[in-house]
Parts: structure tokens; C-alpha cells; sequence
């Protein structure tokens, strides 16, 4: 322990800051060599397709995440400098100047990319099972989160019984769970499908990780810092208020144990993201098909073809008629 | 390059985005020091939770006073031999870290805090300190009753803030366990007192708390409800069992309940859904004898 806590004091300050900086070169060397390693492949020619295996890519940038997230806790309770400022009060400004130009711009240059990049064509059984219940548990924690921040006295006067508050509290982990089992659905899915693997690239893995990241850090919360629900509506209500309101009041959320620090900047960094990956679907999700009329879809048979096939394999009747 | 025209515009944003109000008027020195220090601290020589603060530019350099407030535990770990008599002094509670704090508004503070009284009134605030005698507050069974209702949330708070239970823990019968972000209440008494539940309860000093009670401050019959409440946990505490962890068995237990059920619902709404592109049966046909091409 107290190694630990010299090594902590050690880290501060302008130790710190040098480490960052020498991870950051570290990172860039290594990119280098290893881009400079590939080109050298490609030009004495090992004839054979390079196989794709995105584990590799997955694991490393986890374990980098999870370097990232300790060295921002480190600096954080630390108080190194203006990080605080630099994550609460700044952070948040530039993630949504990039979400929004960044969006806008990808919108007008590449308007058909912008999509979800289904793969449902490709392998629909995983999915099904992983879509699901990540895809619900997702929308309800988000919704969540938006009534909380929209109507925070309703939320705080809905946990004022303790039952209630328990059967909130409750239920909203049920669906954290829903999300973090339907991830881990996904991921496995885009890991060892031979078929997705060709239509994978490096963001996806990015995605996977940011997300991975959100939600664990989000039930970390709900079971070490509990009870979330009235304290986000009660504390942190103001803090994002305020940020919207161009007058960022940090104390709050600089008192914060450290992974709900995390939980907001990797919120941030997520909402930056959104215009270089997947996320992108979102905005342009067809919600009318919820309450759109069905299509009919004529087929132009020659009935008489069909009595008289020779075809021996009988076709099934359509499931989602 | 379109990436970095893209963060070139956004880093403008930023470099034009609104920082923290650094500057600060000496008049604000008061008002500081009412959200932040008196809750605990007396600007006489009385003690509250922590000493009173009369005289106490003269009595510490204005640098220690400044580290100590923005990080008191930092100088007790770094073994200012100051720092750590304090802190023994005071049954080892630690003072909150004022952090956020800039080195303008700490001064601003510390200008507001009087001299000490000089020769010609000592004698007088002899007398005054002796004419104070400290009465034990009464409490009945009733407040204790009401505060536990406003610390459960059962009975809501006059201005609106959230119940206690959102945040504090205590073990005390079958209230249900309280959160974890913030302190264990159940021997808070035992370590401040009336005087120091009261103060923090009325004039929060943690940024969280304050945040929360922002305009919705307690009203007086509802702090001398809950200290008494506390007050009441305190004394029982020997009797009762440790109830902290029990939430979170609820919620891994109703978690992974709760997750079957909703699997089972999911999947038994969307069964007949078509799970395979709609021309699977042929291509899976057209590859018989041929697997090294399907997946």
C-alpha cells in the first residue's frame, strides 16, 4: 500500500505529463514500424491475401483504453494541472463541434455511406440474438438518461418511495445487462464470422471498445456509487446544464469518484466519434417504419410454371408475411 | 486532410469555448466562505467540526494555508508536522479537499476571517466564552421519526431536494440500503455532533451535496429532524446488522433475473422473424459437397 501510494504521488505532475508524452511517441513508433513492416511485405511480395483478424487489433486497442482510463484516473485524483478543466469544461465543447460539422460534412460528401453498414445479408442468426437485446437495452438506458436529465424533479419525486427507487435502479440494470450481453453477442459475432470479417474495419473495433467502456464503467456506478438515478438527476442534472448553457460548473462532477468521471468523458469521446463510425446510423434511423403501412409486394407468377415444375426442393412459405 | 480541416474548425471552437470565471472580487470573499468553509469552521475562536478560525492569518503563512485548504490530506501524508497535529488534534477526521478552488478566491476567503481579539477585548471574550455553556439538545422520538421518513424519502423535503438515502448509507432496521457515493451516516454523530451534523446538513460543503441542495436548502425543523434520526442510528449502531452490502445483492439478483425475463421476452416476440436472408435455402443448396466457401 504504501508502494502504491508513493508510486502515486511519484506519477504526478510533471512525471505524468512526460509519461503520457513518452506512451504517445511509443504509440506513434509503433504505428510507424509497423506500416513501414507492411509496405516492405507488400513490395517483395508475399503473393498470398493477407488474412484478416481483427482479435489482434480488438485486444490491443481494450488494453489501450484500459491504459488511457487508469492514466486519466491517475491524473484526475491527482488534480494534475487543468485536466479537470480540460475534461469537463473544454472536452465536451469539442465533441460536439466535431460531432456537428463533422456530421454535417460526411453527410454532404458521403450521403449513401451514412448507415449502419447492415450485415443482417450476410449472417442474420447471431445478430438476431445479439441485435436485440443489445439494441433495446441501449434505447431504455438512453432514454433513461434523457428523462433524468430533462425532468429531474419528476425522477427525484419517483424515488422518493425506497420500493420505487429500488424497482428503478433495479430494471435499469436488468437492461444495462441486456446491452453488455448483446455486445458481447456482437463482438464475437464480427470476431469469428468469416463473412462479416470481410466487410470489418479498425473503427468497428473502436466502436466495440468505446461501447464496451460506457457500459461497464455505467454499471460500475450502479453498483458502487448507487443509488445513480436520483443523484444524476439531483447532481449531475446541473452539471450537463450548465454545460449547455456555455457556463461549465465542474465542482460537482471534479468531487466524482473516477469512474463516473470516466463515464462522462467516454460519453463525450463517444458523441465525437459518431461521424467516423457506425454511429452514424442513428440519425438517420427510418423510425417511420414503425408505424408505416405494410408494402405489398406483387409477384408476377406464371402459375401454371409453377404447377407444372419439375423442380424437386418445395420453397418455404415467407415467415414475416 | 479533410479530417484535419474538420478538427481545425473544432479546435477553434474550443479556443472560443467559455472557461471557469477565474476572476474574483474580493466582496465575494463572504459568500465564499459561507458555501464552503461555514459549515464546519466558526470565524471566532469557537470550535465547531473544525477549529475556529479567528486570528488565523496571523497564526499560518498565507502558502500553507492555501496548500492545506486545496488538499489538507496531502500535507498530513507528506508529514507537515503542523498538518499532522491538526489532524490528531481533531480525532482524525479529515477536512474536505477544496481543490477547485483558485489561489484568488482561497485569498478572498481568508481576507473575510477577523484578527484575533486583541488585549483590550480579551477579557471580555473570556467572559463571553464562559457565559456560553453547552446545552445538550433534547430530542424526541417523534423528530427522530420524521427524520428518518425525510431521510428515507418517504416524507419529501419542503424546498424539493433528494432524500438522503440517494447517496448515504446507514444500517439502521429495515430501511433499505442507501448509496455508496457518498459517506456511511450511521456513526456520523458519534464523530460531529449536533453542531457538526446540523452545519453540513444546512450548508453542505462537499460540491456534490451542494450541487443537489442548490436552492432547495433544508429548512431548520428539517435539520434538527435528521440529526436527530442521526443521532438515533448512532446510539443503536452496536445493535444493528451491517446492511451496506445488501443492495448490491439485490441488484445482481434482480439484475440477472430480471435479464432472463427480458430475453424471454424479446425472443418470444420476435420468434418468427426471419432470421436469414431470404435466399439462404438456395445458396446453401448451390454449396452442398463445397465447404471450404461457406462460412
Amino acid at each position: 500500500m504504501i508502494l502504491l501510494n508513493t508510486l502515486l504521488i511519484a506519477l504526478n505532475g510533471a512525471l505524468l505529463y512526460s509519461l503520457v508524452g513518452f506512451v504517445i511517441f511509443a504509440v506513434i513508433a509503433a504505428a510507424f514500424y509497423y506500416f513501414r513492416a507492411q509496405k516492405l511485405k507488400n513490395e517483395f511480395g508475399v503473393m498470398e491475401e493477407p488474412k484478416k483478424d481483427f482479435s489482434f487489433t480488438f485486444w490491443i486497442l481494450l488494453a489501450i483504453t484500459g491504459f488511457a482510463i487508469y492514466l486519466i484516473k491517475v491524473g484526475l485524483e491527482g488534480g494534475v494541472g487543468m485536466l479537470n478543466t480540460l475534461f469537463f469544461a473544454a472536452f465536451p465543447y469539442v465533441a460536439f463541434a466535431i460531432f456537428i460539422i463533422g456530421s454535417i460534412y460526411r453527410y454532404r460528401n458521403t450521403g449513401f455511406k451514412v448507415s449502419s453498414l447492415s450485415s443482417q445479408f450476410l449472417e442474420g442468426k447471431k445478430l438476431f440474438w445479439g441485435s436485440q437485446p443489445f439494441h433495446w437495452g441501449l434505447l431504455v438506458i438512453f432514454f433513461g438518461h434523457l428523462i433524468a436529465f430533462l425532468f429531474p424533479k419528476s425522477l427525484i419525486a419517483w424515488n422518493g418511495e425506497p420500493i420505487r427507487l429500488l424497482i428503478l435502479e433495479i430494471s435499469s440494470f436488468v437492461f444495462a445487462l441486456s446491452a453488455l450481453y448483446g455486445l458481447c453477442i456482437l463482438i464475437y459475432r464480427r470476431l469469428s464470422t468469416k463473412r462479416i470479417i470481410m466487410v470489418t474495419n479498425k473503427m468497428d473495433m473502436m466502436v466495440y471498445v468505446v461501447l464496451l467502456t460506457q457500459i461497464t464503467s455505467g454499471m460500475g456506478i450502479a453498483l458502487f456509487a448507487r443509488w445513480g438515478s436520483t443523484w444524476f438527476a439531483s447532481s449531475m442534472t446541473p452539471y450537463l446544464r450548465s454545460v449547455f448553457a456555455f457556463n461549465p460548473d465542474i465542482a460537482a462532477v471534479t468531487a466524482m469518484p473516477w469512474f463516473v468521471q470516466i463515464h462522462i468523458i467516454s460519453a463525450f469521446f463517444i458523441i465525437a466519434i459518431i461521424p467516423f463510425t457506425r454511429f452514424m446510423h442513428f440519425l438517420v434511423a427510418p423510425i417511420d417504419y414503425i408505424w408505416r403501412n405494410y408494402q405489398l409486394v406483387l409477384w408476377n407468377y406464371n402459375r401454371k410454371i409453377i404447377r407444372n415444375s419439375t423442380r424437386h426442393t418445395f420453397g418455404k412459405e415467407i415467415k414475416n408475411h | 486532410m479533410r479530417i484535419l480541416k474538420v478538427l481545425g474548425i473544432s479546435a477553434g471552437f474550443m479556443l472560443a469555448g467559455p472557461f471557469v470565471n477565474q476572476n474574483v472580487m474580493a466582496q465575494d470573499g463572504e459568500a465564499l466562505y459561507k458555501a464552503n468553509c461555514a459549515s464546519c469552521h466558526k470565524t471566532t475562536s469557537k470550535r465547531l467540526v473544525g477549529p475556529g478560525l479567528e486570528g488565523i492569518n496571523e497564526k499560518r503563512s498565507e502558502e500553507w494555508l492555501i496548500n492545506w485548504i486545496k488538499d489538507p490530506m496531502k500535507m498530513v501524508n507528506a508529514g507537515d508536522k503542523e498538518a499532522v497535529a491538526i489532524f490528531e488534534e481533531y480525532n482524525q477526521i479529515p477536512m474536505t479537499a477544496f481543490g477547485f478552488l483558485s489561489d484568488a478566491e482561497i485569498k478572498a476567503i481568508l481576507s473575510v476571517i477577523p484578527g484575533k481579539a486583541g488585549a483590550e477585548s480579551g477579557a471580555e471574550g473570556a467572559v463571553a466564552a464562559v457565559e456560553e455553556p453547552e446545552v445538550p439538545i433534547e430530542y424526541t422520538e417523534e423528530d427522530a421519526l420524521a427524520g428518518r421518513l425525510l431521510f428515507e424519502g418517504k416524507k419529501k423535503f419542503v424546498k424539493g431536494g433528494p432524500s438522503c438515502l440517494s447517496c448515504h448509507h446507514v444500517s439502521f432496521d429495515d430501511i433499505i440500503s442507501g448509496g455508496l457515493l457518498a459517506k456511511d451516516l450511521t456513526n456520523v454523530h458519534g464523530r460531529l455532533g449536533d453542531a457538526g451534523v446540523s452545519s453540513i446538513v444546512s450548508a453542505p460543503p462537499f460540491p456534490a451535496m451542494a450541487d443537489a441542495y442548490k436552492n432547495k436548502t433544508l429548512t431548520d425543523d428539517e435539520v434538527f429532524q435528521l440529526t436527530a434520526f442521526l443521532k438515533t442510528v448512532n446510539e443503536n449502531s452496536g445493535t444493528q446488522a451491517d446492511t451496506s452490502q445488501l443492495g448490491m445483492f439485490q441488484m445482481i439478483g434482480g439484475g440477472f433475473i430480471g435479464l432472463l425475463l427480458w430475453l424471454l421476452i424479446i425472443y418470444a416476440t420476435y420468434n418468427n422473424r426471419k432470421k436469414e436472408s431470404v435466399k439462404e435455402d438456395i445458396f446453401k443448396r448451390q454449396l452442398k459437397g463445397n465447404d471450404s466457401v461457406n462460412s
